[in-house]
């Protein structure tokens, strides 16, 4: 199994506990955001410990202050203004001790999603997001951060792209199998992943049933192992889109 | 003499993006500061901010007198005015693009004219814009940003820590860096401070994004953060003492 990073003994906060709704006013540049936690997300916590709430994409992220456990205060301006783009932020809510052992996060939670003015309460969860960014002469790469989870980057000098890619399954199966193999070989090989982020338990759902093997509870052991696993999952993950059939019959449509 | 501030408009922008371009196709003209001040091509600042060129001894020296001269406005209002950076950069061309034996050595066009849209790997290479955010936010601990020994624009402890935004705008590991890396003797930063090796930079980045999962380093002081350090960083901690 992977090595759990969690030797401070930090807790993690239920994520039902929190809701964390985006909005961008009409006119606005940038959004901003609400946040509400439950009192019971913070039972048996340090009453003086304080709040943070931190906006986060990619690289790039922000930081408010919520107040402490026993006296929440919302900070009088929630602009998402630094965030590397608008669209897939995630947010990381810290309970950190400033009064004992200063700067020892408590509790957190990372990796949640915020519910749209129009989400109906239910988060969607968006297992690979598709970020366009400025890639020099590269189509694509995958980006792999084991915090916030795999990101499938694509140019945005082919302006195109976006449609083929939605609906070409020829463009679709030359870059997804490729790209789901590199977040498989990342998933078994990565050392630094932290098994209760909500990223890694999705992917681990997707491929369960895909695939019928929990890695939660068994992980290929080597390297003759981890190869056999992620070729069977791109041979599956293939199978289940019918890339080369839809694609024949694409092409045989387009002409 | 000092002139008033003012803002780029997208015409403005277009006539210096082209001008970078041509000095890149290898142009010998003089950089368009007519644009800064004709209306046609820029606009009349929201405040009336005097402003003057002069030279600067470094990254640093620019920062401050940015900082200071800035310093009465929001901050949320100028952070992102692309038209306000794009318009210092030209007004200040002849500090970030000087010209040297008859030439000027011309970089991208993102270090001169600010994207519309934040992006931090975008928004840390523009050479107004983060000197002056450098300063503002870290004081005195910018130096360890904007000081170079060999004399260049930009040294690799400014490449390692400001391209990463939970780096650069977090004032305990920038006060760090600066107690770890900066010589307040020599005004210098260290000797070794750049190299890849132990207790190096990217060290340093590797060892804050591994503890950010347990500690909350912005809540901590940067003796505390210091505290944290393996003993690979103790060489240059020996050197100067902590704060």
């Amino acid at each position: 199994m992977k090595k759990r990073i969690n030797f401070t003994g930090r807790r993690k906060l239920a994520a039902e506990h929190i809701e964390i709704r985006v909005q961008k006013p009409e006119g606005q540049k940038y959004p901003t955001f609400t946040a509400s936690i439950a009192p019971a997300a913070m039972d048996g916590l340090d009453k003086n410990a304080r709040v943070y709430i931190e906006p986060y994409v990619v690289s790039s992220s922000m930081r408010f202050d919520f107040g402490t456990v026993s006296q929440p205060q919302i900070p009088a301006e929630t602009l998402l203004s630094e965030l590397d783009r608008e669209e897939s932020f995630l947010f990381r809510v810290k309970v950190v001790d400033e009064s004992g052992h200063v700067g020892r996060i408590l509790a957190d939670a990372s990796g949640i999603r915020p519910k749209d003015a129009d989400d109906d309460g239910i988060n969607r969860k968006s297992l690979f997001p598709v970020q366009w960014l400025d890639l020099g002469e590269r189509i694509w790469r995958v980006d792999l951060n084991p915090h916030t989870g795999p990101v499938l980057q694509a140019t945005t000098k082919v302006p195109e792209l976006p449609t083929k890619l939605k609906n070409d399954p020829l463009l679709q199966g030359v870059i997804y199998p490729q790209a789901f193999r590199e977040v498989l070989w990342f998933l078994v090989r990565e050392e630094e992943i932290d098994d209760d982020l909500p990223w890694v338990q999705n992917w681990r759902d997707f491929i369960l049933k895909l695939t019928g093997v929990n890695l939660d509870e068994e992980t290929p052991e080597d390297d003759e192992e981890r190869e056999q696993f992620v070729e069977d999952a791109v041979k599956a993950f293939s199978g289940q889109h019918n890339f080369a059939s839809r694609a024949k019959q694409f092409e045989e449509v387009v002409a | 003499m000092s002139d008033l501030l003012r803002t780029l408009n997208p015409d403005g922008v277009k006539e210096f993006r082209q001008y970078l371009h041509d000095l890149r196709g290898g142009a010998v003209t003089a950089p368009p500061f007519h644009l800064l001040t004709d209306p046609a091509y820029s606009n009349d600042f929201s405040a009336d901010v005097p402003i003057q060129t002069q030279p600067f001894a470094d990254n640093y020296a620019f920062g401050s007198y940015l900082a200071t001269t800035l310093s009465g406005l929001n901050r949320n209002q100028i952070a992102y005015d692309s038209a306000l950076w794009s318009w210092l950069a030209l007004y200040f061309f002849d500090h970030v693009c000087p010209l040297e034996n008859g030439k000027r050595s011309v970089l991208e066009d993102a270090v001169y004219i600010l994207a519309e849209t934040f992006n931090h790997r975008r928004y840390y290479r523009h050479l107004v814009r983060t000197p002056w955010e450098a300063v503002s936010r870290n004081g005195d601990c910018a130096k360890v940003l904007l000081q170079t020994r060999a004399g260049g624009k930009r040294s690799d402890i400014f490449e390692q820590l400001a391209a990463r935004q939970t780096i650069f705008g977090n004032r305990t590991i920038i006060a760090g860096a600066y107690q770890l890396y900066y010589d307040p003797t020599a005004q210098l930063p260290k000797r070794g401070a750049g190299g890849k090796g132990a207790g190096s930079p990217r060290r340093l980045v590797s060892f804050v994004q591994q503890i950010d999962l347990t500690y909350d380093l912005q809540a901590c002081t940067p003796k505390q953060f210091l505290d944290l350090l393996p003993k690979e960083f103790a060489k240059f901690i020996t050197v100067t003492s902590a704060a």
